[in-house]
């Protein structure tokens, strides 16, 4: 390890954040490969490492012989003063070198919130923050993740954008730029030919013009490069890399055991969800294979908890089958299996007695909106009677404490469907104590988590205003009035931090100065509490002459060019504005098992979607 | 079932890994080596490991015991090298053995430390060190609460001794260790640093091993 480095390790929290040297990390002979990967979260080692994405990426990119992934971090703030002030740039933890010497950055940038890290970890890379001012060919800085779906605030720092799934598409990139490395290309020749990949965004080679009024004119593409892009997908997940071993941190992280991924995209169509729509059509893995994966991942690493992941688990046709071949061998070995993003509809109580034989986790259901009406606004069908029944079943099995996920803020919301919020939670109480067979001396514990509703694009919502931040306010104060009880505690989200999402998250191109110049004013680690910087943030907007309202509380007309329109996500334009007027209306829609809606998403998998399970009409 | 005493150094970057961080990255190791543990009987069953000696984090340490306890047939010679074919680098088990002595018998540990050898560095630790004046705050709890305290280090020098190479200076010390006192080389460090108004960072500190009463090896 580099000396200067060691040297601060003694002065900082958690050194072990900078050190690597975990099981399983890979290393590699420098010289022996021909691209270096800095495989860039900007958040903490601890977040970071706890993003599936990270570790399918590193060893997609690991799994070639002529290219060697490392890890890199956001350095906390004590960290980070140090490296200034002694000069040390941004390394990676496997070799500990220098990134900006590196061939290809990328970002996984998974929330909006983490813009002005990403901008901060280029500059303390020593690296120039904007695309235009690196000028030569390596390194070169890309991106991907949740938030490529709108990258246009971030489109001034990065070189190019990976839409949707990076397995194949990232082995793509590395060809080309292998290719471009020997052949002595430019920066240019090569971004030009990468547009021509599918899935990859150059945002510089397009022109964004703007109406008087501030929104989009129009979006033109320059020197060949295609009007849409359209996203990429994996079609057979059995057959697609996943890692058979994961790195095992020193340090605690947020989520630190195995993860097996069960299958991707979601029936349900809620319409405040991003994750859904962005991710179809559904593709589901065999439960031989999860079994598999979730064997090797336990052997290699020791870890003593599987957490089942998707957008909704027991959705999942085989999921039974899949909980037989695991409980086999994993009470044997005293494995707990956890089971989040569970549904209240379809709960099965044989699966709790199940999960029972070993070890017990939380339990948490997200009924999302406190009356029936506004739950079939956002297309969230869940009953009242589905919630309480769960519940008993769940008090029955022996929990005494219960999760309740809210938003507030959603669209057509009245003081009544607040007061729903905290009725819904009480009727969870009183059928705790209505259980004859309730465990003796202890006493139910609801926690009620009420966040506040970010219109996101690729919704049914993403032409819908969000609360302003004095309306949320109220709403939540009128929320706590009405909570009566003890036995339920209740949790918010920042609304400041809610607004700056909002802004960022439907933004467009003029915001890049905007984050620029806040970073410079010191704003960063923004999702963190004690970090954020509300008031920077406004004074920025200010200076540059910017209104947040216009991003946040304006009503789109369906005729605006939104930001993000050129981008392809598979889904219909025309199926997210019907979806938008029947919740306007209160008319749900049947999730895709029931009845398919014809989203559109399948026809970027040959018209497969394994929620129809054949081919459907395109 | 039986307890079996392990002996593991740790060298080089995972120094930085806290003592609680080394003893959930063992109780992996111990599931990965498929050892065959004993498991506690409660509502959590979980393998029993016993670290007899937190270490200080940025430390290297070369004979550091662990006690686990062993269910089934498995001899020790098996234990150390399916242990060691799971650890990530920079932690071995050396050997494993019997415990002999009682926990509460380990009552001292000998370090050593090195220096980069500037200029009349070698000098100074070694005024600075026979002073008898030696002093650094520790956090400790009186009644139960959090309270800054000044702790003589120097009284706590059990044995000292310092030699110096054209390149690095070793400083070789015993100091107390166990349950009822405990001064570690960084607060040495801290003590030094503030009776020489520097700001010394050592090369490398190692802990060589942990020792009872009369300094002799805990086994």
């Amino acid at each position: 390890m580099n000396r200067e480095v060691e040297k601060i390790l003694n002065l900082v929290q958690k050194p072990a954040r900078y050190t690597g040297g975990e099981l399983n990390e890979i290393i590699k002979d420098k010289n022996s490969v021909e691209i270096r990967y800095a495989f860039c979260f900007p958040d903490t080692y601890e977040i970071g490492m706890s993003n599936l994405g990270v570790k399918i990426l590193y060893s997609v990119i690991n799994s070639r012989e002529d290219s060697w992934c490392e890890r890199v971090f956001a350095p906390d703030n004590d960290m980070e003063e140090l490296m200034r002030e002694r000069k040390i740039p941004l390394f990676a933890l496997e070799s500990g070198d220098y990134i900006k010497d590196f061939d290809a950055i990328g970002f996984s940038l998974s929330y909006e919130l983490s813009y002005t890290n990403m901008v901060n970890m280029l500059d303390l890379a020593g690296l120039p923050v904007l695309s235009e001012d690196r000028t030569e060919l390596t390194p070169i800085i890309m991106a991907g993740g949740a938030c490529a779906c709108n990258p246009e605030p971030v489109a001034d720092f990065v070189d190019f954008f990976q839409l949707g799934e990076g397995e194949e598409m990232m082995n793509d990139v590395l060809e080309l730029l292998k290719e471009c490395k020997k052949n002595g290309s430019t920066k240019r020749e090569f971004l030009e030919k990468a547009a021509k990949i599918q899935g990859i965004y150059v945002p510089s080679l397009y022109d964004v013009d703007y109406n008087s009024d501030g929104t989009i004119k129009s979006v033109t593409p320059k020197n060949g490069a295609p009007a849409k892009i359209t996203k990429r997908l994996v079609s057979d997940l059995d057959n697609v890399h996943y890692p058979d071993k994961f790195i095992v941190p020193f340090i605690d992280i947020v989520h630190d055991r195995a993860v097996a991924e069960i299958f991707r995209g979601c029936i349900r169509g809620c319409r405040f969800c991003q994750a859904c729509f962005l991710n179809r059509p559904i593709r589901e893995k065999s439960p031989e294979v999860i079994n598999s994966d979730c064997k090797k991942i336990c052997e290699s690493s020791g870890y003593d908890e599987i957490s089942l992941c998707s957008l909704s688990t027991s959705d999942y046709s085989h999921l039974g089958d899949l909980l037989s071949q695991l409980l086999e061998w994993t009470t044997d070995d005293k494995i707990n299996i956890a089971l989040p993003s569970l549904r209240v509809d379809n709960f099965p109580e044989e699966l709790i007695e199940k999960l029972n034989e070993v070890r017990r986790s939380g339990l948490t259901f997200a009924p999302e909106a406190g009356t029936q009406r506004l739950r079939d606004v956002i297309n969230k069908n869940v009953t009242e009677k589905e919630v309480i029944e769960t519940s008993e079943k769940a008090f029955a099995g022996g929990w005494t404490a219960v999760k309740l996920y809210f938003m507030i803020g959603l669209p057509t919301e009245t003081t009544e469907d607040i007061e729903g919020i905290a009725a819904l939670a009480q009727q969870v109480v009183d059928t705790f104590y209505r259980n004859p067979d309730k465990p003796k001396g202890k006493g139910v514990n609801v926690s009620v988590s009420a966040s506040s509703f970010v219109p996101k694009p690729f919704t049914p919502f993403q032409w819908e205003p969000q609360d302003t931040p004095e309306l949320l306010k109220e709403k939540q104060e009128h929320l706590r009035e009405s909570v009566k009880t003890k036995k339920v505690s209740l949790h918010f989200h920042d609304i400041r931090v809610s607004f700056l999402e909002g802004i960022l998250a439907r933004g467009d191109r003029k915001l890049g100065e905007v984050i620029l110049k806040a970073w410079q004013k010191g704003c960063k680690f923004d999702s963190w509490d004690e970090h954020f910087k509300f008031d920077l943030w406004l004074d920025t907007f200010k200076e540059c002459g910017i209104d947040p309202a216009f991003y946040t509380s304006r009503k789109r007309d369906f005729n605006e060019i939104l930001p993000w329109d050129h981008l392809d996500y598979g889904i219909r334009r025309e199926f997210l504005k019907n979806e938008n007027k029947k919740a306007h209306e209160g008319i749900t829609t049947p999730h895709c098992r029931e009845k398919c809606s014809a989203c559109g998403a399948a026809k970027l998998n040959g018209g497969n979607c394994d929620a129809m399970r054949k081919n459907m009409v395109l | 079932m039986r307890c079996v005493r392990i002996w593991f150094s740790k060298k080089g970057r995972v120094k930085y890994v806290s003592h609680l961080d080394i003893m959930r990255c063992m109780t992996r190791a111990v599931r990965r080596a498929d050892i065959p543990l004993w498991y506690t009987e409660g509502f959590n069953p979980h393998p029993y490991l016993n670290f007899l000696q937190p270490m200080p984090l940025g430390i290297e340490g070369l004979n550091e015991p662990l006690d686990i306890r062993i269910e089934g047939d498995i001899s020790n010679a098996d234990i150390v090298t399916r242990l060691n074919g799971v650890l990530p680098e920079g932690i071995e088990i050396t050997r494993a053995s019997e415990p002999y002595m009682k926990p509460s018998d380990i009552a001292f540990a000998e370090y050593e430390i090195y220096f980069e050898n500037e200029n009349g560095l070698a000098e100074k630790l070694d005024g600075a060190m026979k002073s008898g004046e030696l002093v650094c705050e520790k956090t400790g709890k009186v009644n139960g609460r959090k309270k800054i305290k000044q702790v003589n280090v120097s009284e706590s020098i059990k044995k000292y001794a310092l030699s110096e190479n054209d390149e690095s200076i070793l400083m070789t010390v015993t100091f107390p260790c166990g349950n009822t006192k405990n001064v570690n080389p960084m607060n040495l460090m801290s003590a030094l640093n503030s009776y020489l108004g520097a700001d010394i960072v050592p090369l490398n500190i190692i802990r060589l091993r942990l020792t009872d009463e009369n300094l002799l090896p805990f086994e």
